[in-house]
């Protein structure tokens, strides 16, 4: 019998001129959507191997010179571009790519891409993530907001129902009916995304993006879901189809529109971001006077030299086997270390906090469930770029230590003005980076999953139990 | 007569109460948002403030060590008053100053930073680096500012009161009782558009007035009153546009309900699918000129000059023996006069570079912008960021004189640096000061009125399309 009502629905469906329109420009937005995201991610993925090769080049070219030249010369860890961007970019656009490596400093991540386009950017990226969790949830909203209220109107629920047919069997049919309908868009779309995804990842290939494709897959068929249910409820709950439509526009918009940036703000109010001048001032401040604010970096350097005379048993610098200049250095590398990781670990806290703040608003906008766990799945959230930025920190903290390393062994007697040998360069390994598997980010995003469950059982419950109780006759005015 | 429609309307709307729950939305609204607006302000001032104060004071205890026996066999990098290298380089953060509207439309400003360290070791191709500290996430979601109430909400707000123009009255068999009486349609449609219209208009002037009045906007402040006043003339003209959609679509003479998903789906159009489309179009076309290149660029730059620094050196000073302290050579092994030497260099290198990146950034913004009249939504979004002060102009306005800056603080400095001559209480005096020259309000006026033309004149062509239309309108049936 569900197959029944969901046929008669899907046929209706089709025959509407509406829907038509709507799934019409829906898929050709996703399709769109998707094969511009493959084009910049081939791009972004082309100039970041470029700007790799280069970096590593101008890395080996560098000459003889000090090692403390050289590690303030840096290195560049690039980001590579997560395949499943071409999805959903997350918020790849507002960190940066490219990580200057350099002596004494852990530097934020520059060069984000919003930053070099214009504040068209700002009122939303077209991307196959926007038009799932947006434009996709507007055609739920048209396609079912008559499903009981329009009967009711047409006088034609009162038919079925003298049909002996169980209420709950209407329900689950129309709900079954919805999502024939969706899947005449959203097949389609699929093999378009998966087609440019193998063209994207292409020497990796498809398999290993498989998982989180799966994973993201889960997400949105909660999400829609949760919006069929709800929808389906509004429309058997409202005395008119006019204000059932009404509620459910007005949902989509809190929903798609308004949570999202009033969560934003509030969060940010609940847990302030510091500035950053506070911040580097702070992280200045601790390198300078320690990092309990009484030990100053003159009387640190002072201890140092007393404890590497005492372990080499001499009395005066000049006598030290190797060069002090080297263990000097890497001994600020090392203090320097614990302030970044205090600053930057509170920091990187805050916007955890944040990102929690604003995952909770889920729990009366589901979009902010599928928009964490989409970007997730995706690899362009927060959680990966910290994990990337933290990869390419350790990579950092590494060189350091063996330029350091190199000069306190060969620099002796003359520390800075000791030239490192031309061939030198080559032997500080390049910076591979390895993202993090689709477990780990199932990990990040259990939350965010138990949320969308929650909707979708709780939406698909609403419309059964408001399907049972739906006035068959009258309330439309 | 029309002033009776109006009359009679208004006392229709009262009744009906759904001007009511408007108001007290549109109240709601802007009172998140200019409360948001206020709280990012007063984070922006706090911090321009303390990193102000810790410069004076940085300077200011310098300034009075000056008058103390210099200490003897201080460090070649420490505190030391009279060194022009070492007062030189201390960090002054200079910002870019908020306008009495920014709270309004944060805009770009929370992208952009708006602050440079401006001295003797700023370089032009790290102008902005590590003021990266605000959480991406809620870049990406974006404020919930006024300009995201007017250029997002206020349409909607607009589309609720106007879907039913004329038809509600024609289902309730009003329209052809009033037709009866010696009056036309269109004066009808004008009474009822004019009051609505008035009523809008009304409440955006006075709640933005309001709201900039909360948000601790001094409206005497220079330039003040101008930029509010622009800032309503976009509001209006942008409500106008979305008036003149709401006249030509009831003029189409459908019925309410379908006038309303007409209505939405302009709405989603202009501001949801056109701002996607162009960001698309931008990066398909145009893409961003890639900074991962640039950096390796700039790193070939460097080691050129690092490998000839020597030469660079000598040659400086050859070319400027008025730089060198009388009867000596040039220090080739003192670092500072190397580094600033061969920075030169580097710089002078790197320009070209970075004027070609900064020539096809332009060229790619203002494709985008020209697209930008593709969507009344993107123009209002630009121009009430313009308005505010915190567009992409005034920020590019602000980097060039903040690096001007940096670079008159080089001048001063430097020639001192390289003569070896030691700072005085006059040279104190003389230090360069930053003071930002703002655009000029006629600037301001000219930038914005593209946008307003791009706002007036489809409004009164939709406007006149609807008036013609209305002459086929179908009062019966």
């Amino acid at each position: 019998m569900i197959a029944t009502i969901a046929k008669k629905e899907l046929k209706e469906m089709v025959r509407d001129g509406r829907f038509r329109w709507g799934a019409g420009v829906a898929l050709i937005l996703l399709v769109g959507a998707l094969l511009s995201g493959t084009a910049g991610h081939r791009r972004a993925g082309e100039e970041r191997a470029a700007a790799r090769e280069l970096d590593r080049r101008t890395w080996i070219a560098q000459g003889a010179k000090n090692p403390h030249s050289a590690a303030h010369y840096g290195i560049h860890a690039f980001k590579p571009d997560a395949p499943l961007a071409l999805a959903d970019g997350g918020i790849t656009a507002y960190v940066g790519h490219t990580v200057w490596l350099e002596a004494h400093w852990q530097n934020m991540a520059q060069h984000r891409p919003a930053e070099d386009r214009t504040a068209v950017q700002r009122l939303g990226e077209l991307t196959a993530a926007a038009v799932l969790q947006l434009l996709v949830p507007l055609l739920i909203v048209l396609l079912t907001f008559g499903a009981f209220a329009g009967e009711r109107e047409h006088g034609t629920l009162r038919q079925l129902m003298s049909l002996g047919l169980p209420r709950r069997t209407l329900a689950l049919g129309k709900a079954a009916g919805v999502a024939a309908g969706l899947g005449l868009l959203l097949v389609p779309a699929a093999l378009v995304g998966a087609a440019a995804l193998g063209v994207a990842s292409a020497p990796a290939g498809l398999s290993p993006s498989l998982p989180r494709v799966g994973l993201m897959a889960v997400a949105y068929l909660l999400y829609f879901g949760a919006l069929v249910g709800v929808s389906l409820a509004a429309s058997a709950r409202a005395s008119s189809a006019r204000i059932a439509l009404v509620a459910l526009l007005g949902f989509w918009i809190a929903n798609g529109l308004v949570m999202p940036r009033a969560m934003a703000d509030l969060s940010e109010r609940l847990h302030p971001t510091p500035s950053s001048t506070a911040l580097w001032g702070a992280m200045r401040d601790d390198m300078a006077n320690g990092l309990d604010g009484h030990d100053p970096q003159d009387q640190r350097r002072k201890q140092l030299e007393q404890r590497v005379l005492e372990e080499h048993g001499v009395t005066k610098v000049e006598e030290l086997p190797v060069s002090f200049a080297g263990i000097a250095l890497q001994e600020g590398e090392e203090y320097g270390n614990k302030v970044f990781d205090k600053h930057f670990g509170a920091l990187w806290a805050t916007y955890e906090r944040q990102n929690r703040v604003q995952l909770l608003g889920a729990i009366a906008a589901p979009l902010l469930a599928v928009r964490s766990a989409s970007m997730g799945f995706a690899g362009t959230d927060w959680a990966h770029h910290r994990h990337f930025v933290a990869e390419a920190e350790g990579y950092r903290r590494e060189v350091q230590r063996v330029l350091n390393g190199h000069m306190t062994k060969n620099a002796k007697g003359r520390d800075f003005d000791y030239r490192a040998d031309a061939s030198f360069w080559e032997t500080v390994k390049p910076f591979a980076y390895e993202s993090p598997g689709a477990g780990w980010a199932l990990g990040q995003q259990a939350g965010a999953l138990g949320l969308l469950a929650a909707w979708c059982a709780l939406g698909l419950a609403a419309a059964v139990l408001a399907a049972t109780r739906v006035r068959v006759i009258g309330g439309a005015s | 007569m029309i002033r009776r429609v109006a009359r009679h309307e208004l006392r229709l709307l009262v009744a009906d109460r759904t001007l009511l729950w408007v108001v007290a939305l549109l109240f709601v609204i802007v009172g998140y948002a200019v409360l948001n607006g206020a709280a990012w302000v007063r984070a922006q001032v706090a911090e321009r403030e303390e990193a102000r104060a810790a410069y004076e004071e940085k300077i200011g205890a310098l300034r009075a060590e000056l008058g103390l026996p210099p200490k003897a066999g201080g460090a070649p990098f420490g505190p030391d008053p009279r060194s022009p290298s070492y007062v030189g380089g201390q960090r002054e953060e200079v910002f870019l100053p908020l306008t009495p509207l920014a709270g309004l439309s944060v805009g770009q400003a929370d992208l952009l930073p708006g602050q440079v360290n401006a001295s003797v070791w700023t370089s032009r191709r790290m102008l902005t680096r590590n003021y990266e500290a605000q959480n991406p996430l809620h870049l990406l979601a974006g404020r919930f500012d006024l300009a995201f109430a007017v250029v997002a909400l206020f349409p909607l707000l607009i589309l609720a009161l106007t879907y039913n123009l004329l038809s509600q009255e024609r289902e309730e068999g009003t329209l052809t009782l009033a037709l009866s009486q010696p009056v036309s349609l269109r004066t009808i449609l004008a009474g009822k558009v004019a009051l609505r219209f008035g009523v809008v208009v009304a409440l955006s002037v006075g709640l933005s007035l309001l709201g900039a009045a909360l948000s601790g906007t001094s409206f005497s402040a220079p330039g003040a009153a101008a930029r509010l006043a622009l800032w309503l003339l976009v509001a209006v003209l942008y409500g106008a546009f979305w008036f003149a959609v709401a006249v030509l679509v009831a003029a189409r003479g459908k019925g309410s309900a379908a006038n309303a998903v007409t209505l939405a789906a302009v709405w989603l159009g202009v501001v949801v699918v056109v701002p996607g489309l162009v960001n698309l179009a931008a990066a398909a076309i145009h893409p961003t000129p890639s900074r991962a290149l640039l950096v390796g660029a700039m790193r070939e730059a460097s080691n050129d000059a690092n490998q000839r620094a020597a030469q660079i050196l000598a040659r400086y000073f050859q070319d400027h023996p008025e730089l060198l302290p009388p009867g000596q050579d040039p220090d080739q092994r003192d670092f500072m006069t190397r580094f600033f030497t061969v920075e030169r260099e580097i710089e002078a290198q790197v320009a070209p570079v970075l004027d070609r990146h900064e020539e096809a950034l332009a060229q790619q913004q203002a494709f985008v912008a020209r697209l930008g009249f593709l969507s009344p939504a993107i123009l209002a979004q630009e121009a009430l960021n313009a308005v505010a002060g915190t567009g992409a102009e005034r920020h590019r306005r602000f980097l060039a004189q903040a690096f001007a800056f940096a670079q008159q603080k080089k001048g001063f400095f430097l020639p001192k640096f390289f003569r070896k001559e030691r700072l005085t209480e006059a040279d104190y005096e003389a230090m360069p000061r930053f003071a930002f020259a703002d655009e000029a309000t006629a600037d301001v006026v000219r930038r914005v009125l593209p946008a307003l033309s791009g706002l007036a004149l489809p409004a009164a062509a939709l406007l006149l399309l609807g008036l013609a239309r209305l002459k086929r309108y179908p009062v019966v049936g």
